[in-house]
């Protein structure tokens, strides 16, 4: 039986496990219950889960609490404890347990340290691994290593793993079957002294596989070891082979169920880390090609010694993928293999060898090559085959230029990110290899001579482009990559085009009569970087900015020896006078790039980095030297666990349910005293400030979906009626809650009088303002609790170069701000003081500091920043300060703090945040 | 076992012959004979059982006696009443395994947990005219033994729950008996909506108390036991010490639901059933 009906009611009692420690809390309807009830907890074990239903309970040891410490309880609330220590009761949130017991713990890590471990686990992290090898010493001292090591191995360390899989699980809506079974599933294994390896069982480690979101447990695992200051991850076996080829069959799965076809004719082998990566966004093409007979080249027809020729049609091939040879009996059956492998030949070789050997052996089809592009740099794969071993000098009939997934001329779907777009190129790639056609015919007779051949091919106007027949369409940019380039000028400029084939791509989820056109060469493997660059740049910018024509020859030698890929760079020099030259490069510059560039006049841009290169071209503004590109190679940063909870992103819209002021005044004028309509909150979606026209929808409102849901499943009338009025019959999604901590945060209050901030998401200069305690940020916020102290810091250039620099980017999104990346990384400057409070995010507040900052800061409160200031001060770039103002002031007074001078250039800044980061504590 | 507030109660027998149909299906096929027992109580009972040194009979409302209850190998307890209320016991669980040879000879066998049958909680997987008497298997080990290997076919798919898929095979529709056991065991498969692990239990029932010393092996504690506040978790231990109990812990917290500790003390049970060679 269940307390159906129950959306609240009051702890007044509990009943002791020992007299020491958690106790079960046990509620009522009122002070003087006739039933008692025991409350459920979204995760089992979970003292930050959130109440979702009461129960009876029966039991002749309840103990009463004290009227003042009742406490109102409802579904949807965060779950609430009562410890015990030395008589005392307390009750509350595990934060607020953890500092009510504050002047015992001494007395509770000695005598209990299991229990004041598991309190911290929930309410004070960091005090985490301390706390550990406290209780580890415990254990092992009163009853022997082997009892305390089989507790940490079997009870705190497997507890915590199903725990945060659980909650991973949950917030990934796996299903519930899958949530509970974690708890059988998970067995733990230790490796060494330090590490713990987890193994999961094969149906739960499928689940998050098809989830994808078998990273996402590796790192869930990886900061559990952090807490805990072990290292724990999962099985090796799973992570390298069994794991990954277990994605790799379900997406194989996927592809010979897309074909209809139950023969496996084309095979990826993937290889390494980066690869599977990749492989994981393997997927059917959108489009097949089909020959025509007047592309057939003349040297390839006479080749096929009476081939069968014409027009070929290609049936819809179906694809195996996997990393382990050991599962094919037999590679013969196979038209196409394709190696997707990393780069790296020092990590994964033996891996990686026994793929090309097993091919060289049994294959009897085309073999591609297709690096697995690194994010930071070129493939040196792709570059022209030389001496030193790389494995694009391993046999295979020819290699797939991945690396035009990165080219601002990507003819592919734009909206792809980049390691769908190369999956989309490996995947295109093999079905061009499919049946007896041209290319294969023209691949296969020259594979003696000619293995240091690139293949690349481009779709004309992609899956979202018109199809266009005009005669003129190629050759055209979308063939450039940094690995090769067709000049329009000279096509034969960089080397031989060995042969070039025009295709009809039938769109396979389009009308049958759907076709665009597209072209695939097979050329000398020889990169042409400087053509490549100026086409970039020609692209950005018209070319009246570009004093000369490309050439690295009056690059000083001093940048180029801070390059990676030198040979993978073009500099130029340009109409103004700031600049003696823009150094454009394929890899991300390291900051002594940066730095050495801006002693000898230069800038460094990587050519992907498109807003770097507007401002290099763009003579009217002028240039800061050293300039700090936006994309720029940092040193691993850490999280500092000190931020954690400084940002939260705004509400996941798929966790509410939104609505209009008007369906809410309504609402609220039939059910104003139901619980539910008390947990209405204002949607805030724009920053809109005092000067700004209120829009219509900001006043929506929104409830949490999962509050809705619970109370109308429970028979609650209000959420019935809302549910009417809002014509809603089946949209209550079951499961849980897509991100529940940033929900529950978004439902808290400030406490402690602090306010609540909002910034929009990857803009700077970061545009903020200020929300009210009934109001929830959208998705596109941040916000982040504290005073005038987040203003001040967020405005500032001090925030601005490190959010910056930090910030996600992507070839199919805008840049982005991040929680871990951006936020939990950011060294805050002494001058202000993080505060967690015991129910809530942490608080950014005014530190101890000098009087003079506090007036500027007090002078910042008065001011209503939202009103414009702030917009008005900021120059056009975001840094620029008109001299004398507050935030000029504010920003010398932050560069001091971090003892840098007023004149520090923003990669002082950076350089100097990296090291205040580096050497902060834990 | 006695059990709360009834449902819909299995019939019982009023002085007329039970049709003992399970008794003729027992094949013992390698199972031993004696395996060890399990007996699962409240923690604040079993502080009052560590003082007395024994585990106690106690006066059972379904067979009118002074009984101690076992379970074959699996620590199976009410995770719901017969009300749906859950209770001291499934939230605060305590588990002794005894040796095979602490209740010799059994006063009874049933093929699961007669409290939780008599009190309605098999509902309509019981055949209503099968009495509880008829399920009652031989009063002596070997019908474990017998049970298990016809049933189940090993010890791991006993300790589970998973009944052999073709028992029903050679069972014909006239033997109702044995075929509303087999319906009643499908509460305890993993598969189950309602899992109930006492569905497929197999109980021995002592009419005599059975000292610790000598016959309990090991303890299975909320692992907060170990550790000394007051001075009585040490003195508990202490005892467990004295009786030459072995124990092991599971990870006890205010928001796990019982059938959550269950699992959690199946695996510790099964652990030290490995390393004893019984799994």
């Amino acid at each position: 039986m269940t307390g159906a009906g129950l959306s609240e009611l009051l702890l007044v009692g509990y009943v002791p496990l020992t007299e020491h420690g958690f106790a079960l809390p046990c509620f009522a309807s009122g002070p003087q219950p006739n039933a008692w009830y025991t409350a459920v907890c979204s995760i089992d074990g979970d003292h930050d889960g959130l109440i979702t239903a009461f129960e009876l309970f029966e039991s002749d040891e309840i103990r009463r609490l004290p009227p003042e410490m009742h406490r109102r309880a409802a579904i949807g609330d965060q779950w609430l404890d009562v410890f015990l220590w030395d008589g005392v009761t307390n009750v509350g949130t595990a934060d607020a347990v953890w500092n009510a017991v504050a002047p015992f713990r001494s007395d509770i890590s000695e005598k209990a340290p299991l229990t004041l471990l598991d309190l911290a686990l929930s309410a004070e992290p960091e005090a985490a691994a301390c706390l550990a090898k406290g209780a580890f010493d415990f254990m092992r001292l009163r009853y022997g290593v082997e009892k305390a090591e089989t507790w940490r191995r079997d009870t705190l360390i497997r507890e915590q793993a199903v725990l945060r899989l659980r909650r991973l699980a949950a917030a990934a809506s796996l299903p519930q079957r899958t949530v509970k079974d974690l708890k059988s599933s998970v067995e733990v294994s230790q490796t060494s002294p330090a590490t713990f390896s987890i193994c999961l069982s094969a149906t739960t480690r499928h689940a998050f596989a098809r989830a994808n979101q078998l990273d996402d447990v590796a790192a869930e695992l990886a900061a559990l070891g952090e807490l805990l200051d072990t290292q724990i991850e999962p099985s090796h076996s799973q992570t390298e082979g069994a794991a990954s080829a277990e994605v790799l069959a379900e997406s194989a799965a996927t592809a010979a169920s897309w074909s209809g076809l139950h023969d496996i004719n084309i095979l990826i082998l993937v290889s390494g880390r980066r690869a599977r990566e990749i492989a994981r966004h393997l997927s059917p093409p959108e489009w097949l090609p089909e020959w025509l007979e007047d592309a057939v080249p003349h040297e390839i027809r006479r080749m096929n010694h009476g081939a069968k020729l014409g027009k070929e049609k290609t049936d819809r091939p179906s694809i195996d993928i996997v990393d382990d040879l050991s599962v094919l009996e037999s590679l013969a059956g196979y038209a196409v293999i394709v190696c997707l492998a990393d780069d790296d030949l020092h990590e994964g070789a033996e891996h990686l060898f026994g793929f090309v050997e097993r091919v060289g052996m049994e294959a009897r089809g085309v073999t591609l090559l297709a690096p697995a592009l690194p994010v930071q740099g070129p493939s040196q794969a792709l570059a022209e085959a030389g001496e030193q071993p790389r494995i694009g000098s391993l046999k295979f009939h020819t290699v797939v230029d991945t690396s035009i997934a990165r080219s601002p001329f990507w003819s592919g779907n734009p909206r792809r990110a980049l390691d769908r777009r190369i999956a989309d190129i490996v995947v295109g790639a093999a079905v061009l290899c499919v049946g007896l056609t041209p290319i294969v015919q023209h691949l296969t007779s020259r594979r003696a001579g000619h293995r240091d051949t690139l293949m690349t091919f481009a779709i004309q106007g992609g899956r979202h482009g018109k199809a266009d027949h005009s005669p003129a369409l190629f050759p055209m940019p979308s063939m450039a990559s940094e690995t090769t380039w067709a000049s329009r000028a000279d096509p034969g400029s960089y080397g031989r085009t060995l042969t070039k084939l025009e295709f009809a791509a039938r769109m396979c989820d389009r009308a049958p009569s759907s076709h665009v056109r597209g072209v695939v060469e097979v050329r000398d493997r020889r990169p042409h970087f400087e053509d490549f660059a100026r086409a970039v740049l020609e692209n950005v910018a018209d070319e009246q900015s570009l004093m000369s024509q490309p050439g690295q020859q009056n690059v000083p030698s001093a940048i180029l020896g801070e390059l990676a890929y030198p040979e993978s760079s073009a500099g130029f020099a340009l109409r103004r006078p700031d600049l003696a030259g823009a150094l454009l490069t394929s890899e991300t510059p390291s900051l002594n790039a940066v730095r050495t560039a801006g002693a000898h006049g230069w800038a460094v841009v990587r050519y992907t980095d498109r807003e770097t290169i507007r401002d290099v071209l763009d003579g009217d503004r002028s240039v800061e030297l050293p300039l700090l590109p936006r994309e720029v190679l940092l040193p691993n940063v850490r999280r500092l666990k000190g931020n954690r909870g400084l940002a939260t992103r705004g509400i996941d819209p798929r966790d509410v349910v939104r609505f209009g002021f008007d369906d809410f005044e309504e609402w609220r004028a039939v059910d104003g005293d139901a619980h539910l309509v008390t947990r209405a909150r204002r949607y805030r979606s724009s920053i809109r400030t005092d000067t700004d026209a209120l829009r219509r929808s900001d006043l929506d409102c929104v409830l949490p979906l999962r509050e809705i849901r619970d109370a109308f499943e429970q028979g609650d009338i209000a959420a019935t009626r809302l549910l009417n009025r809002l014509s809603r019959r089946d949209p209550l999604r079951s499961g849980a809650a897509k991100r529940l901590s940033d929900l529950q945060n978004a439902w808290s209050r400030p406490s402690g009088g602090a306010r609540r901030f909002i910034i929009d998401d990857g803009v700077i200069p970061v545009s903020i303002g200020e929300i009210g305690p009934n109001e929830v940020p959208s998705q596109r916020f941040f916000f982040i609790d504290g005073d005038s102290s987040v203003p001040a810091l967020l405005t500032s250039r001090v925030f601005a170069v490190w959010a910056r620099a930090t910030m996600s980017r992507s070839t199919s999104w805008m840049s982005r701000f991040s929680v871990s990346g951006t936020f939990e990384t950011f060294p805050v400057p002494g001058l202000f003081h993080l505060q967690r409070p015991s129910d809530g995010p942490l608080q950014l507040l005014h530190g101890k500091f000098n009087s003079r900052f506090a007036k500027l800061l007090a002078t910042f409160d008065r001011d209503d920043f939202v009103s414009g200031r702030v917009m008005e001060e900021r120059g056009a770039s975001g840094h620029e300060r008109k001299p004398g103002t507050l935030l000029q002031a504010i920003d010398e007074a932050l560069l001091a703090a971090i003892e840098l001078p007023a004149v520090a250039t923003d990669l002082d800044i950076l350089e100097r945040l990296l090291d205040m980061n580096r050497v902060a504590p834990d | 076992m006695s059990e709360g507030t009834a449902l819909s109660r299995m019939a019982r027998r009023n002085g007329t012959a039970a049709e003992r149909q399970l008794r003729a299906r027992a094949r013992p096929d390698g199972i031993p004979e004696k395996l060890p027992l399990v007996h699962v109580t409240a923690v604040g009972v079993a502080r009052e059982i560590l003082k007395s040194g024994k585990l106690e009979t106690r006066h059972c409302t379904v067979f009118n006696k002074r009984l101690l209850y076992f379970f074959i190998m699996r620590p199976a307890y009410r995770l719901r009443g017969g009300d749906a209320k859950s209770h001291q016991i499934n939230r605060f669980p305590f588990v002794f395994v005894a040796e095979p040879t602490a209740v010799a000879p059994p006063y009874h066998v049933y093929p699961f947990d007669t409290g939780g049958a008599a009190n309605g909680i098999f509902g309509e997987h019981a055949d209503p005219y099968v009495f509880l008497e008829d399920y009652e298997l031989a009063p002596e080990h070997a019908a474990v033994a017998g049970q298990i290997g016809w049933a189940f076919g090993s010890l791991e798919a006993y300790f589970d729950g998973e009944i052999r898929t073709d028992v029903l095979h050679d069972v014909p529709q006239h033997e109702t008996v044995t075929r509303s056991f087999i319906d009643i065991t499908r509460l305890a498969r993993s598969g189950s909506n309602q899992p109930d692990k006492r569905a497929s239990a197999i109980e021995i029932a002592s009419s005599q108390d059975v000292a610790l010393k000598g016959n309990v092996k090991l303890a299975i504690l909320p692992k907060q036991y170990l550790e000394d506040a007051s001075g009585s978790n040490s003195d508990f231990m202490d005892r467990l010490k004295a009786q030459k109990i072995e124990w092991d812990i599971y990870d006890w917290q205010p928001n796990t639901a019982p059938n959550e500790f269950q699992d959690e003390i199946s695996r510790v049970a099964r652990a030290w059933f490995k390393g004893k060679g019984y799994l």
